[in-house]
C-alpha cells in the first residue's frame, strides 16, 4: 500500500510541481496517475523511492514512512520500470534482471534460478535470451526485460512510469494484456503513470486525474468515465467517454441465452470474452440488431442485441453502484 | 567496382618509381654522400628486370573481374613486390660494395660502406603495398576464407623478415648502423617505451579524474577543459625549458621538508574548504570566489608536487626494474614474460572456446595468468626502488634529487609528456561520462545503486570505449614527443635522430625514427587488443554481437 498525505513538491525557483495530493494506492491494485504534461503525476510517482526528496507532507510505504528507510534501501523494495526501458546496454539480459538481486547479496544459484522464472514469467525463453545484449532484441522484447528487471527481487510494490510507451500500438496492446494477466497471479501495489487515457482505463483498478501538481477526481474507471468530477475531466476522458465504459464490460456478461432463431444469424460470430465496445461495432457494422456469441473454441454459446446491449449496460452500473455503497456501508460500520 | 583502381594506383606508382627514381646510394660511411643507383644500372643480370614485370603485371590482373581469383593474384603480386623490392637491390648492392672503392674514385674514407634507400625504392614498397591492399580488399569483398587472407596480409612481410635475419639485408645502411648501435639501441628504446609507459599511468589517473571532476561539476568544467587545452599549445621545447629551473630547485630540497610542506598544504586547503562550507555559502560574489580559488589552489599546490615526485621517482625505478642486471630483477623480468605468455595466449584460447563451461573456466586461467603478471611486476617495482634508495644513507640526508627528480634528465621529460597526455584524456573522460544515457542511469539510481556503485556498474563501462579511444590518443602522441626530450638530456629514441640531424646522416634518424613508428603501431595494437578485452560486446561498435 501507499498512501500520499498531503504531499507537497516545489522546485527551485518557486514551481509548485505537486499540491496538497492526498492519494492511496491499495494493495494488490495498479492505481494509474494521469494528466497532461506538466501536471505532476511523475514527480508524485518519484517522490514515492526518493528519487526526489519531498518538501512536506508525508509518504508511507505499507505503513511506514518512506523517510525511515536510507534511499538506496528503499529503492532496492521497489519495483521501478521507465518509459525509455533504460536497460544497462553493456549488461546481458541475465545481467540486467539480476541487478536489483545482486544489490541485495543474494546467493548466485538464487539469482540464477529467480532471472530465468522471471524471463519466462514475461514470456521469454531463458535459454535463448538470458545471454543476449539488450541491442539484440526487438522493442517489445526489451520492454519484457523491463519488467522482468522491475520485479528482480519480487518487491511488493511497483512504480512504472510509461513502461509500454516506447513500442507500436500492436505490441503496446499486447504488453498490456501480458501484464495484466501476470498481476492476476502476482498482485503488485502498483503506481502506473501514463498520458493515455486508454492505457489508464485498461490498466487501472483506480485512475487519479491531475492537473497543475493538484489530484482533480480519483476513482475507478467506470466511475470516472460515467461521472467526470469537471469539464476538465469530461474533456480529458474524452467525448466517447460512453464507449470506453463499453470497452470495460465483457460480452459473456451481458449477453442472452441463445434461442432458436440465433444459428440462423449469418456472418460474423464475436467471441464472449470480446468487449462490448468492439460488439458493438460488429453489430453496426452488420446492420443487423444481432450477432451470435461463441466461446473459445467456437461453440454457440449467446446471443447479443442492440436492446440487450443497452438495457443489460445499465443494469450492470446499477449493480456495481450498489455494490460499491454495500462495501462503503461495510467499511463505515468496521470503523465504527 | 568493376576494375581494381587501387591495384592500378599501386601498380603504377611502382612501376614508375621504379623505372625513373634512383633505388639505392652507394656510401662511403656514414656521413659523406653517395652515388644514386638506378635499377637499369644494376649490370650484368637480367633477375632485375622481373621487378618491371611484377610491378606492372597487376595493371592486367586489375582488369579481370572481381572474385577471389583477382584478390589472390594481386595479393601475391603485391608480397613478391615488397619482398623484391627490397631483396634485389640488396643482392646487385652486394656486388656494388665489393666494388665500391672502384665505383667511389680515389680519395674517399671506406668506413663501413652501405646502401641507403632511395626515393625509387621507398615509392616501390608504397606501391607494392597499395597493390597488397587493393588485392586484401578483392579477399574481403569476396568472402575469402580467414586463412587465405592472413596469409595474404602477412606472406611478403614474413619473407622480408626472414630475410633480415638470415642477414640479405645487412647491405643496407640502416641495418649497418643497427649492427653497430644493436646495444645502444635497446636501451633507448627500453627508455622510451618507460616514458610512455610512467606519464601514460599517471595521466590516466590524473586525466580520469579532472574528467570526472568536470563531468560532475559544471561550473568547474570549462575552466578544467580550457586548462589542459592550453597545455597542450605550449611547445614541447618550451615546456621542458620552463620545467628546468624549478626542478632543479625541488631537487635540492630535503625530502623530509618538502614532504613537511605537502602536508601543511594540504592542512591549509583542508581548512579552507572547511571554512567554505560553513560560512561560503552565505559569501556573496568576489568574496566567495576569493575563498573558492584559495581553496582550489591550496589543494592544487601539494597534488601538483607530488605527481612531479612519483613521476620522476616511476620512471627511475621502472627504468631500472627493466635494465637492471640485478640477477633477482632479471627473475622477475622473465617471471613477468611467461606469465605475459601464458596470459595472451589463455586469451586468445577464450575467444576460440565455443563451449560454456570450458570458456568460463579458461576466461578465470587467463585472469590469473594477468594477476600474475600484474603482482610480479609490483614486485619488481618494489625490488627496483629499494635498489635505488640502497645508495642513500639516511632518511635525514634524502634530497628530492635522490628521489630522482632533476632538472635536465627524464624528470622533466616525464612530467611534460604527463601534461600533455592529459587533453585527450581529460576530453574523452568528460565525452564519455557526459554521454551515458540519462534514462539509463536514471533506472540505476531508481533501482537502489549507490552513487559509487552507478559509477563502477553503469557510467565507467558505457564511457570506457571513449576513454579508450583518448587513451590511445594520448600513447600514439606521446611515443612521438618523448623523441624530442633528447634535447634535455633524457635518453630515448630521441637521441638517434638528434644525432642524426646534426651529423646528417639519415641512416642515424632512421634508426631511431623507425622503432618508433613500430612502437606507436605496437602499442596502438595493444591498446586496442585491451579494449576489445575491457568493453562489453553490448556496447562494441563493430562487435560480432549484431542485431539478430
Amino acid at each position: 500500500m501507499i498512501e500520499f498525505e498531503g504531499v507537497v513538491k516545489d522546485f527551485p525557483g518557486g514551481v509548485r510541481a505537486v499540491d496538497a495530493l492526498d492519494l492511496t494506492v491499495e494493495k494488490g491494485e495498479i492505481s494509474v496517475l494521469i494528466g497532461p504534461s506538466g501536471c505532476g503525476k511523475t514527480t508524485s510517482m518519484r517522490l514515492v523511492n526518493r528519487l526526489i526528496p519531498l518538501t512536506s507532507g508525508r509518504i508511507t510505504v505499507d505503513g511506514r514512512d518512506n523517510l525511515e528507510f536510507a534511499p538506496e534501501e528503499l529503492r532496492r523494495k521497489i519495483g521501478y520500470a521507465i518509459q525509455q526501458i533504460g536497460l544497462f546496454p553493456h549488461m546481458t539480459v541475465g545481467q540486467n534482471v539480476a541487478v536489483v538481486p545482486r544489490l541485495l547479496g543474494w546467493e548466485e544459484q538464487r539469482v540464477r534460478q529467480r532471472v530465468d522464472g522471471l524471463l519466462e514469467l514475461v514470456g521469454l525463453d531463458p535459454d535463448v535470451q538470458r545471454d543476449v545484449y539488450p541491442r539484440q532484441l526487438s522493442g517489445g522484447q526489451q520492454q519484457r526485460v523491463g519488467v522482468a528487471r522491475a520485479l528482480g527481487a519480487d518487491p511488493p510494490i511497483m512504480l512504472m512510469d510509461e513502461p509500454f510507451g516506447a513500442v507500436d500500438p500492436i505490441t503496446r496492446a499486447v504488453l498490456q494484456d501480458e501484464f495484466l494477466q501476470i498481476q492476476a497471479t502476482i498482485a503488485k501495489t502498483v503506481l502506473f503513470v501514463t498520458h493515455d487515457i486508454d492505457e489508464a482505463i485498461k490498466m487501472g483498478d483506480r485512475i487519479a486525474v491531475m492537473r497543475t501538481g493538484r489530484l482533480v477526481q480519483y476513482a475507478t474507471p467506470d466511475e470516472l468515465l460515467a461521472q467526470p468530477v469537471d469539464d476538465f475531466v469530461r474533456a480529458f476522458v474524452g467525448g466517447d467517454r460512453h464507449l470506453k465504459r463499453l470497452g470495460l464490460v465483457r460480452v459473456r456478461d451481458v449477453m442472452a441465452e441463445p434461442d432458436e432463431r440465433t444459428p440462423e444469424l449469418d456472418g460474423e460470430a464475436v467471441l464472449e470474452h470480446t468487449s462490448v465496445r468492439d460488439a458493438l461495432s460488429v453489430l453496426v457494422g452488420r446492420g443487423f440488431d444481432a450477432t451470435p456469441v461463441v466461446d473459445a473454441q467456437g461453440r454457440l454459446c449467446g446471443v447479443i442485441t442492440l436492446n440487450g446491449l443497452r438495457a443489460a449496460v445499465r443494469r450492470a452500473a446499477r449493480e456495481r453502484a450498489s455494490e460499491e455503497r454495500a462495501s462503503e456501508e461495510r467499511a463505515a460500520e468496521g470503523e465504527a | 567496382m568493376p576494375v581494381n583502381r587501387v591495384a592500378v594506383l599501386g601498380s603504377l606508382i611502382a612501376g614508375l618509381s621504379l623505372f625513373f627514381l634512383p633505388l639505392v646510394e652507394l656510401k662511403p660511411n656514414r656521413l659523406a654522400s653517395g652515388i644514386p643507383f638506378f635499377l637499369l644500372q644494376f649490370e650484368g643480370d637480367v633477375r632485375y628486370l622481373a621487378l618491371f614485370v611484377l610491378a606492372l603485371l597487376p595493371l592486367v590482373v586489375a582488369l579481370r573481374r572481381a572474385d577471389v581469383v583477382r584478390g589472390a593474384l594481386l595479393a601475391g603480386l603485391g608480397n613478391a613486390l615488397l619482398f623484391l623490392t627490397l631483396y634485389l637491390p640488396a643482392v646487385a648492392g652486394e656486388v656494388l660494395l665489393a666494388d665500391a672503392a672502384a665505383w667511389l674514385g680515389e680519395g674517399v674514407r671506406l668506413s663501413n660502406p652501405r646502401l641507403l634507400p632511395s626515393a625509387g625504392l621507398a615509392l616501390g614498397l608504397f606501391g607494392a603495398y597499395t597493390v597488397l591492399y587493393g588485392g586484401l580488399r578483392d579477399l574481403v569483398v569476396a568472402g575469402a576464407p580467414r586463412s587465405l587472407r592472413v596469409a595474404a596480409a602477412w606472406g611478403g612481410l614474413l619473407l622480408v623478415v626472414l630475410a633480415a635475419l638470415s642477414g640479405r639485408f645487412d647491405v643496407y645502411s640502416v641495418v649497418v648502423e643497427f649492427q653497430a648501435r644493436g646495444q645502444q639501441l635497446a636501451q633507448r628504446t627500453v627508455e622510451h617505451v618507460m616514458f610512455v609507459a610512467v606519464a601514460l599511468s599517471i595521466g590516466l589517473v590524473l586525466g580520469v579524474g579532472l574528467g570526472l571532476w568536470a563531468h560532475r561539476d559544471r561550473r568547474a568544467s570549462p575552466v578544467i577543459l580550457y586548462l589542459v587545452g592550453i597545455i597542450q599549445t605550449v611547445p614541447s621545447l618550451a615546456l621542458f625549458g620552463v620545467l628546468l629551473v624549478p626542478l632543479a630547485r625541488l631537487g635540492d630540497q630535503l625530502a623530509t621538508s618538502v614532504a613537511l610542506a605537502l602536508v601543511a598544504s594540504l592542512a591549509l586547503a583542508a581548512a579552507a574548504l572547511a571554512l567554505y562550507r560553513t560560512i561560503g555559502q552565505r559569501l556573496r560574489g568576489a568574496a566567495r570566489q576569493v575563498v573558492l580559488l584559495l581553496v582550489t589552489v591550496s589543494a592544487a599546490v601539494p597534488v601538483a608536487l607530488f605527481t612531479v615526485v612519483v613521476a620522476s621517482f616511476s620512471f627511475r625505478v621502472s627504468l631500472l626494474a627493466f635494465t637492471s642486471a640485478a640477477p633477482a630483477l632479471a627473475n622477475l623480468r622473465s617471471a613477468m614474460l611467461v606469465a605475459l605468455i601464458a596470459a595472451v595466449g589463455l586469451q586468445l584460447a577464450v575467444r576460440r572456446q565455443r563451449v560454456d563451461t570450458a570458456r568460463r573456466s579458461l576466461a578465470r586461467a587467463a585472469w590469473v595468468g594477468w594477476g600474475a603478471l600484474a603482482v610480479t611486476l609490483v614486485v619488481a617495482l618494489v625490488t627496483a626502488s629499494q635498489l635505488f634508495l640502497a645508495r642513500v644513507e639516511s632518511a635525514a640526508t634524502l634530497t628530492v634529487r635522490d628521489l630522482g627528480v632533476s632538472g635536465i634528465g627524464p624528470a622533466p621529460a616525464v612530467i611534460a609528456l604527463t601534461l600533455y597526455s592529459l587533453l585527450p584524456l581529460v576530453r574523452n573522460t568528460y565525452a564519455g561520462l557526459t554521454n551515458v544515457d540519462p534514462a539509463v542511469i536514471d533506472s540505476g539510481r531508481g533501482m537502489g545503486m549507490s552513487a559509487p556503485q552507478r559509477f563502477m556498474q553503469i557510467e565507467l563501462p558505457l564511457a570506457l570505449p571513449v576513454i579508450m579511444a583518448g587513451v590511445r590518443n594520448a600513447s600514439v602522441a606521446l611515443v612521438g614527443i618523448a623523441a624530442i626530450a633528447t634535447v634535455i638530456g633524457a635518453g630515448g629514441l630521441g637521441d638517434f635522430i638528434l644525432g642524426g640531424i646534426i651529423n646528417t646522416s639519415i641512416d642515424q634518424i632512421l634508426l631511431g625514427a623507425i622503432p618508433a613508428v613500430l612502437l606507436a603501431v605496437l602499442l596502438d595494437a595493444v591498446l586496442r587488443a585491451t579494449e576489445q578485452l575491457l568493453v562489453s560486446p553490448g556496447i562494441r561498435v563493430s562487435g560480432e554481437a549484431a542485431p539478430s
